[in-house]
């Protein structure tokens, strides 16, 4: 019995933490990248890495979109809002669409375009680029 | 131009037809300004006719803007965006902030042509959007340096990463026409820039970044009073005076610094200008310093700033000449203390108070003098609501 509270306390830490993955369709050219690529590619440095152009999109999700800008990008959720105003208004790159789950799934059928989730809703049809 | 405004028109009518084509957004600025030093009216810019003094003027910040995008594939678009606002002459009135054609051609190169933002400060192309920024309007005593931001022509941003560092340049060329209300003459000077030729280098990381900017150009400047002042020198036998102090297809310099730092919760950052002018419209050296910190939404931070001439502004030959470059003082230093307050990811709010000391016998850069001459501060109070949707 006293199994229980420790099951639903780690089962409660797994949904509060779970794991954020950035993800690609397998037959992407992209294979793996670093933290600082992504980071560059979401603030929009650049949109080509080792010879790639790569679409990266955000999630409708809140709570996953902000635990990525605070986890990955290494903002605040407010501090990356006003650096998109700045790009979008100065015609420097449009804002990535924010996606639902369903449309992430019909987006990562196209190659080379990327996009974060949560682990536990990896599909066979994609594979893994970046993970914490 | 017309072009570029009639395929802006004819895109808008299209709306219905291309909705996924077209987006539009929205931003704006709404906010007051309080100046308590009667013997100067504090204005947005060293050109613009409306201020306060002595009373609160809800027109220096505020403003209102649109930005619709219409993109014909993945790598071609095209960007217009218009303001109403309380212009340098005085009048609430729409204006094309900038249009053009944007070409992305996938291999971390855009280029641009059409009207475009010139790249001169780190916040040149979004100085209109408050949402970006952290401060209300960014120290005038850099920003304000050149008198104009904007040019007809065409442009190329190249960016890329070296091992864990990106860098960005971008290259401008072009040429514009100009207006510019001088409020203590009380007159209008037509102005010409040729041969614009501008370059700017950015380098850094997420944490870092510094960047460089460097415009030359040719320019002129026309206006009946000022013609006739240098028509007179010349008449007079003043002609290396003439020559030296005349606009006439004159080199147009600006050199630009910037460092910025976001390390955890800390910001830093800061600009260093300086405008070289072969004439009456003498250069200038200024910068600025920004300390900030984030605690969640709210981010309070200090900035001080200072410009000064670089050249003497008190000449002694007699003639009308000496007032002409007695007016052209605009050294200043501000101290700013101010906070942000993100209240959502849409719309901010901030306050700013700010103490202005100016050198110049008519002011500073944004403080036009009244009446007779006092060399007193002034003390600034500013509120703005932000928003972008």
């Amino acid at each position: 019995m006293k199994l229980i509270p420790l099951i639903l306390l780690f089962t409660l830490t797994t949904l509060l933490y779970a794991e954020i993955i950035v993800v690609t369709n397998k037959n992407s050219d992209i294979n793996n990248l670093t933290k600082q690529s992504i980071k560059y590619l979401y603030l929009a440095k650049v949109n080509k890495i080792n010879d790639i152009r790569i679409k990266p999109f955000l999630s409708k999700d809140k709570k996953l979109h902000e635990r990525f800008i605070n986890n990955i990008i290494d903002k605040d959720i407010e501090q990356y809002s006003s650096y998109w105003a700045r790009l979008v208004f100065t015609g420097r790159e449009a804002i990535p669409r924010r996606l639902s789950f369903k449309e992430i799934k019909q987006k990562l059928n196209e190659k080379n375009t990327i996009i974060y989730i949560d682990k536990k809703d990896m599909n066979k049809n994609w594979k893994i680029i970046y993970e914490k | 131009m017309r072009f570029l405004l009639f395929l802006a028109i004819f895109l808008v009518l299209n709306l219905n037809a291309q909705e996924s084509k077209l987006s539009v957004k929205f931003f704006g600025t709404l906010g007051g300004v309080y100046n308590d030093n009667q013997k100067y009216i504090f204005t947005k810019g060293p050109h613009s006719k409306d201020g306060s003094s002595k009373k609160i003027n809800t027109y220096i910040d505020s403003v209102l803007g649109t930005q619709a995008t219409y993109k014909f594939n993945d790598s071609l678009s095209f960007i217009t965006q218009a303001i109403v606002r309380k212009n340098d002459f005085g009048d609430i009135k729409p204006s094309i902030e900038s249009s053009y054609l944007r070409y992305d051609t996938n291999e971390n190169f855009i280029f641009k042509i059409g009207r475009i933002k010139l790249p001169y400060y780190k916040n040149s192309d979004n100085n209109n959007i408050g949402y970006s920024k952290l401060m209300i309007r960014e120290p005038i005593e850099v920003y304000g340096q050149m008198p104009f931001d904007i040019y007809d022509g065409a442009e190329f941003i190249y960016s890329n990463i070296i091992n864990e560092y990106f860098y960005t340049i971008q290259g401008s060329y072009g040429q514009e026409k100009f207006d510019i209300p001088i409020q203590t003459l009380n007159e209008v000077f037509n102005n010409e820039i040729k041969e614009l030729k501008a370059i700017n280098f950015t380098f850094g990381n997420d944490i870092i970044e510094a960047r460089t900017s460097y415009l030359h150009g040719k320019i002129s400047t026309s206006n009946s009073s000022i013609d006739k002042l240098f028509l007179g020198l010349r008449q007079a036998n003043l002609n290396n005076l003439a020559s030296k102090y005349e606009m006439k297809d004159k080199k147009a310099e600006y050199f630009g610094l910037g460092l910025f730092i976001n390390y955890e919760k800390f910001i830093f950052s800061s600009e260093y200008g300086k405008r070289k002018v072969d004439s009456f419209y003498l250069g200038t050296s200024g910068y600025y310093t920004t300390f900030g910190y984030r605690f969640g939404s709210l981010i309070p931070y200090f900035t001080y700033a200072k410009v000064k001439m670089d050249k003497n502004t008190s000449i002694n030959t007699n003639t009308p000449l000496d007032n002409l470059i007695g007016i052209q003082n605009v050294a200043q230093d501000t101290r700013t203390l101010g906070f942000k307050y993100h209240i959502n990811q849409n719309m901010d709010f901030k306050f700013e108070y700010q103490r202005i000391r100016p050198k110049g016998l008519n002011g500073g850069f944004n403080l036009n003098s009244t009446g007779d001459y006092e060399n007193s501060n002034s003390n600034i109070y500013s509120f703005v609501i932000d928003f972008v949707f």
